[in-house]
């Protein structure tokens, strides 16, 4: 959680991308994150958390 | 029969298996994945669709609500809006979320309101997901008799559409609800159990949502407790001509026979004993190498049979996977490989007959498919639309993965559990309509939908699917 170095590569993406992948789901990751009362901006807070992407990336 | 002879952990199997099939030289052998196609797109700002875990359902509601409490929960069924529905986990694979119109999350309802030592009872709110009921109940000396071997659902969810695990002796989720709060779409707040309510309690116990949403139940639950799971390699056969004594010799037990294959994975779950340890590991991913040997020889001549060999030659060594500790770490298992499911349960007794018809019908006509099928059992109850009301059950359930079409394959073997008089998991794919459905539940269909109608009279919380399952 919030290691920048194991995110790299993911997060050189952009937090939108990363958002993109949370809410519709990717690989073993469930859609929205298995949040179902997660918004938009809860999901954004939850990726800086887990990525550690720095805001200024969004 | 001995299911420990010729037997090893499932992660060496597999392994074995791959660098047998020498998967990287043969062509045609791509890497697997389980990406899904997603059914919907999304662009940051717009509003979020909602998708269940499968990625084989979708909408886009116009609201959305997450009442943290029943109070909020009473306010907003009260002034919604169109068709309603809840949500909690999203594990279901058949339509019973989709709405546009208003989806209700439970995801803010969890949490352990209270127990009573002495009764064994715990009474929890129903947006809690059962990986956090475990250690909840754990926290007041408590455990669930029984768990599903995935702890990802919401406990509302898993008491609407009957959520279960194996074992001869032990019923369905929905057997261990001593009492219930409902929420009628008017907001009513009806206290359910077997001395209150009563007839609501027990179309409330699989309702697949259709009579309110479940904000609080009571569980029965027994002194928290360690179990012991031992899985091993065993022959399809083997395991089935001695089900009735692995049955009775253990606690739990169930099994997953690989398709075009003689063999199978079982899986016995029994009280720790002293000097028990965890050996081997659960590999999440253990499906996805099974599917990269298929796929590598399913294109040659004789490639089934290929399969079975080489599945065959890899199962020569000796260890068993064993995983030992509390009980609602023991039961539950990772899924992070996505499928879509199909199960029925067909009465207990005829449980080997038809998965045998399922095996040799996968053979026979050379179906690509090599997702293992899972067998369980589940004891019979008296809750009105469970699948084991009346009868004891065996759960057979067939899974494709999920970035192909499950379609093909569940039209093929759909028709077997029907003849075997199945009754489909509520929460599962099937086609049935409700002209099908109430001849499968003769003695309580009429009942169901008498509390049904008294309780959501314009038909609030019918969206597409359960007007099919329900009214059609």
């Amino acid at each position: 959680m919030g290691n920048p170095p194991d995110w790299k590569v993911r997060n050189e993406q952009g937090m939108d991308r990363l958002l993109v992948n949370t809410v519709l789901g990717l690989r073993g990751m469930p859609p929205l994150g298995y949040c179902s009362a997660c918004s938009e901006q809860d999901l954004r807070e939850l990726i800086k958390a887990v990525s550690g992407i720095a805001v200024a990336a969004e | 029969m001995t299911v420990s002879r010729n037997s090893l952990s499932r992660r060496r199997f597999l392994g074995t298996a791959a660098a047998g099939a020498a998967v990287s030289i043969l062509p045609g052998c791509g890497p697997a994945t389980t990406d899904t196609h997603p059914l919907v797109s999304f662009k940051p700002g717009e509003p979020l669709p909602w998708i269940n875990w499968a990625a084989n359902q979708t909408c886009n509601p116009a609201i959305r609500a997450a009442p943290a409490s029943e109070a909020e929960l009473v306010e907003v069924l009260r002034n919604a809006r169109g068709v309603v529905r809840a949500v909690g986990a999203g594990h279901s694979f058949s339509a019973v979320v989709p709405t546009d119109d208003t989806l209700i999350s439970t995801d803010l309802l969890a949490g352990l309101v209270g127990h009573d030592a002495e009764k064994n009872q715990a009474t929890v709110l129903a947006g809690t997901r059962l990986h956090d009921l475990g250690p909840l109940l754990a926290s007041v000396g408590q455990a669930l008799p029984n768990m599903p071997d995935m702890d990802y659902p919401a406990l509302g969810g898993a008491i609407a559409s009957s959520v279960h695990a194996t074992g001869t002796g032990f019923g369905s989720m929905c057997s261990y609800v001593a009492g219930l709060t409902l929420v009628s779409p008017a907001g009513d707040v009806l206290e359910c159990s077997a001395d209150q309510n009563r007839e609501v309690f027990q179309a409330a116990r699989t309702s697949v949502g259709a009579l309110g949403i479940v904000s609080r139940v009571t569980l029965q639950n027994q002194p928290a407790f360690d179990l012991t799971e031992v899985a091993t390699i065993g022959r399809t056969e083997d395991v089935l001509d001695a089900i009735d004594e692995l049955c009775a010799r253990n606690r739990h037990f169930e099994f997953f026979p690989l398709l075009h294959s003689k063999l199978c994975i079982a899986v016995a779950t029994n009280p720790a004993q002293p000097g028990d340890t965890t050996m081997g590991t659960d590999d999440p991913q253990a499906v996805n190498t099974l599917r990269r040997v298929f796929d590598a020889v399913k294109w040659l001549p004789g490639g089934s049979g290929m399969y079975d060999k080489l599945v065959e030659l890899a199962l020569g060594g000796e260890a068993a996977t064993t995983r030992t500790g509390p009980s609602y770490q023991v039961l539950a298992h990772v899924r992070v490989v996505r499928f879509r499911e199909m199960e029925y349960t067909v009465p207990a007794a005829a449980g080997p007959a038809c998965v045998r018809e399922i095996l040799r019908t996968v053979r026979e006509k050379n179906l690509p498919v090599c997702f293992p099928l899972e067998y369980r059992y589940v004891k019979s109850d008296d809750i009105w639309l469970s699948m084991f009301e009346g009868r004891d059950g065996c759960s057979i359930s067939v899974h494709q993965f999920g970035d192909v079409d499950f379609r093909p394959y569940f039209a093929e073997i759909e028709p077997i559990f029907w003849k075997y008089e199945g009754r489909p998991h509520w929460g599962k794919v099937h086609t049935l309509d409700a002209k099908r459905l109430s001849a499968l539940y003769p003695r309580h269909w009429r009942d169901f939908h008498e509390v049904r109608e008294a309780l959501d009279p314009q038909g609030r919380l019918l969206n597409a699917h359960l007007k099919h399952v329900f009214l059609s």
